[in-house]
C-alpha cells in the first residue's frame, strides 16, 4: 500500500497504512484532512519489524478501555515505545518507536481500527510537541471565526455546554468536541480541529485564533469568572496527553504551549447547569455582547 | 530534607510556578505559586541538603525579620513544601 498524505494542524504527515489494510482505516475521520502535498514534514510506517525495547524505563501506564487495551509509554534514552496489549491475552496488539526529536514513527503492523487510530493519535502527539502543538482534551467553539476551549474532565459536560452554544448562539459553529490541536505561533494561540472527535462526528480541517478557555464544573446555578495564573494553569494542564507529560522533554515542552496560552488569553472557570441560560452567560462575558 | 530535584521552577506571566502533577490519568495537578521570599529560599537551597535552621539564618540575614519569627516563617515554608510532596527526607 502507498502511502496516505494528511494535512494535520498545518504540518503535512505521510502515513504508510498496514499492508493488509486495502484502504486506509476510519477514512470518514480521516477524508477531510487529506492532501496531495508532495513533501511530508513527519512520518508514520504500521509496516515495520520491531522487537520490544530491553527494559525501558515505564513513564505511563494507562487503559485504553475503548477496545479494552493496556498502554505503556515508556523510554531507553532517546528511543520511546509505545505499546497496546490485550487486556484478557496480554497479547502485543502494536508497538512503535520513536527515537524523540525526530520526525518519523515506526509501528509494527495492526488490524485493530480503534488501535490504530489511536496510536496515530499519540504518534501525532509525540512527532508535534516539538512544533508547539499539543492535543488539549477539550469541547471547542468557533463564534465570529474565534474558538472557544471548554475543558473539564470528562462527565463534566463540555459537550453539552457546546451543544447549548450551538442552540442558543446564533453563528456559534462546533470545532471539535474531544481532542483539538493547539498551537502556539509568534505568541498566538491558534486551534485546530483534527481527525479525533470523541463520539462527535466532526472532523473539520480548520484553524481559528483562541480567544478564552473555559473550565467547566458542574453546580445548581451559573457562575462565570477569570482565573488568575496558577488557577490557569491547573486547568490547561490536566487536559495535556497525560502520559507524554510524564516525559521530561515533553513535560518541557507542552510547558511551554500552556505558558503561552495563558499570557495570550483569559482562562475562566464557569460553574453552570446544562442550560441555555450558561451558554449566554458565557457568550456575554468572552464576547461582551 | 532536600527539594525532590525533578521540580522546577517555571516562569509563567510573572508568576513563579512549581507543576506538581500526578502519575496516573485523572490525578490532580497540583500548581504552588512561590511569592519572592520562597522563591528566594528555593533558589538558594535547591540541590543540596538543607535544615530548618538553614532556612531561618536565609531569612534572618537577606529580611528584616527576628529569629523567633523567622523560625515560624521557616516552619510555615517546610510545612507548605511537605504537604506538596516537594520535599525529600
Amino acid at each position: 500500500m502507498t502511502a496516505s498524505q494528511y494535512n494535520i494542524g498545518d504540518r503535512h504527515v505521510s502515513v504508510e497504512w498496514p499492508e493488509e489494510c486495502r484502504f486506509a482505516p476510519f477514512s470518514a475521520a480521516l477524508l477531510p484532512f487529506s492532501s496531495h502535498s508532495a513533501e511530508s514534514d513527519y512520518t508514520i510506517s504500521y509496516n515495520c519489524r520491531l522487537s520490544e525495547l530491553d527494559n525501558p524505563v515505564v513513564l505511563n501506564r494507562f487503559m485504553f478501555s475503548e477496545i479494552g487495551s493496556h498502554c505503556e509509554f515508556s523510554a531507553k534514552g532517546e528511543m520511546l515505545q509505545f505499546t497496546m496489549r490485550d487486556a484478557q491475552s496480554g497479547s502485543l496488539l502494536l508497538c512503535m518507536h520513536h527515537r524523540y526529536g525526530t520526525s518519523s514513527v515506526s509501528s509494527t503492523p495492526c488490524r485493530n481500527v480503534s488501535a490504530l487510530r489511536f496510536s496515530f493519535w499519540f504518534a501525532y502527539a509525540m512527532l508535534t510537541a516539538c512544533d508547539k502543538l499539543t492535543f488539549v482534551h477539550s469541547s471547542v467553539i468557533v463564534y465570529d471565526k474565534r474558538a472557544v476551549m471548554f475543558l473539564g474532565e470528562s462527565g463534566t459536560g463540555k459537550s453539552t455546554h457546546s451543544r447549548l452554544w450551538l442552540s442558543n448562539i446564533e453563528g456559534s459553529r462546533l470545532l471539535n468536541d474531544d481532542s483539538p490541536i493547539l498551537s502556539v505561533s509568534s505568541g498566538i494561540p491558534q486551534v485546530y480541529g483534527s481527525p479525533w472527535s470523541g463520539k462527535t462526528a466532526c472532523y473539520v480541517p480548520l484553524k481559528f485564533p483562541l480567544s478564552a478557555v473555559v473550565r467547566l464544573s458542574q453546580a445548581p446555578y451559573n457562575q462565570i469568572r477569570l482565573l488568575s495564573v496558577p488557577e490557569a494553569l491547573g486547568a490547561l494542564h490536566p487536559s495535556l496527553p497525560p502520559a507524554l507529560v510524564q516525559h521530561d522533554g515533553y513535560a518541557d515542552l507542552m510547558f511551554n504551549i500552556v505558558s503561552d496560552t495563558i499570557s495570550a488569553v483569559p482562562f475562566f472557570r464557569l460553574e453552570c447547569l446544562p442550560n441555555a441560560e450558561a451558554a449566554q452567560l458565557c457568550y456575554h462575558t468572552i464576547f461582551g455582547k | 530534607m532536600k527539594i525532590n530535584p525533578k521540580y522546577k521552577v517555571r516562569n509563567v506571566s510573572d508568576e513563579n510556578i512549581v507543576l506538581v502533577q500526578g502519575i496516573n490519568p485523572g490525578d490532580m495537578t497540583k500548581v504552588i505559586a512561590l511569592n519572592d521570599t520562597s522563591l528566594f529560599l528555593w533558589n538558594k537551597l535547591e540541590g543540596r541538603k538543607f535544615d530548618k535552621q538553614d532556612v531561618v539564618q536565609l531569612l534572618t540575614s537577606n529580611y528584616d525579620v527576628d529569629t523567633p519569627q523567622a523560625s515560624r516563617d521557616a516552619e510555615l515554608w517546610i510545612a507548605k513544601l511537605n504537604e506538596n510532596g516537594v520535599l525529600l527526607a
